[in-house]
């Protein structure tokens, strides 16, 4: 009689683990994505409030990159930059910051894919500075060039220039507007 | 009319050619720039910017550039057609150069170098320094006595 009670304890207990166990396999399996070194979205690193600086042959700074959140995707080659803030420094004391909502960086950081909110300001000339905004661009920034085919907008103090697409040599400050172009100067006091 | 030179100016162009450097813009491709009652057209056209940052000077190229404005609210729109203009704002002063010719109403003035002074509406026409180049030619029509 107590053999069978026991048997019979043994069998619900039994029966009562393996659902657990079972379970808990399966949840292990699922919490943890297995990831692999091809991941193309695998991040390996990231960096808080990271701020680049590249220096050029001659040792000085060639451009600076900041951000609040920079991840390296090694599968891809690219570093992701939010809200990438980029300093071209050039000749003349020649600053050109250029701003966007989200980067996307080659590993060897010569190129720059720009999105959203684009904003190229130049401030050395020697009345207002000029604005350039745009959706997207993309950025060379060792030869401090840029290009996009979306529309353009190109500002200073009053006058208004627009277009469809764009080439800017930023370190020569020269820029090819693509298409249906418009201006608007106006007469200054 | 004398108040253009102090308005905006609008310009239209398939592309565009930006130097800051130089403060040369140079628009090419159907341009057209409107100051006013003044509309400038050409294929390519230069516009040079003083060291205020103000457009001081347009040169337009066409086959032909032209160019026109109403100097007076009475009187008729003043044409203008040239291989190349290069007008002038602050002395508004436009000098068309290469089969130059301006037309005033009826009256035509042609030449090799004509200089048209928007303020006063005064045309210098200028023939070929070449022998047997250009000479000026002018047609006035007469004016009706009632």
């Amino acid at each position: 009689m107590r053999w069978t009670r026991h048997i019979t304890l043994a069998i619900v207990i039994l029966l009562t683990l393996l659902p657990v166990l079972y379970w808990g396999w399966i949840g292990i399996n699922q919490t943890v994505p297995q990831v692999t070194e091809q991941d193309e979205d695998r991040i390996d690193f990231f960096i808080l409030d990271g701020h680049i600086k590249r220096y050029s042959q001659a040792g000085e700074i060639a451009h600076q990159i900041s951000s609040p959140l920079i991840e390296h995707l090694p599968g891809q080659s690219i570093t992701q930059v939010t809200q990438p803030k980029v300093i071209l420094l050039g000749d003349r004391d020649q600053e050109t910051l250029i701003e966007a909502d989200q980067g996307t960086m080659t590993d060897d950081e010569s190129k720059i894919e720009l999105a959203g909110n684009v904003r190229v300001i130049d401030n050395s000339s020697f009345d207002a500075p000029r604005e350039l905004r745009t959706e997207t661009m993309t950025l060379f920034p060792s030869s401090q060039y840029a290009e996009t085919s979306d529309p353009v907008i190109f500002e200073q103090a009053l006058n208004q220039l627009s277009a469809i697409g764009m080439q800017a040599w930023l370190g020569e400050q020269r820029i090819e507007l693509l298409s249906e172009v418009r201006g608007f100067y106006a007469k200054s006091e | 009319l004398p108040e253009d030179r102090n308005q905006p100016i609008h310009v239209s162009a398939d592309q565009a050619s930006l130097n800051e450097a130089t403060g040369v813009s140079v628009y090419s491709g159907n341009v057209e720039i409107k100051q006013g009652s003044m509309i400038l057209k050409g294929s390519r056209v230069e516009l040079h910017r003083d060291n205020q940052g103000s457009i001081a000077r347009v040169v337009s190229t066409g086959n032909p550039a032209e160019f026109q404005q109403q100097s007076v609210a009475s009187q008729p729109v003043t044409r203008a057609y040239g291989n190349q203009m290069d007008y002038r704002i602050p002395t508004q002063l436009i000098t068309i150069t290469g089969n130059a010719q301006v037309q005033q109403a009826n009256d035509r003035f042609t030449g090799q170098r004509i200089v048209y002074n928007m303020d006063q509406s005064i045309v210098d026409a200028f023939g070929s320094e070449q022998p047997g180049g250009q000479r000026v030619e002018m047609i006035i029509q007469p004016r009706s006595n009632n």
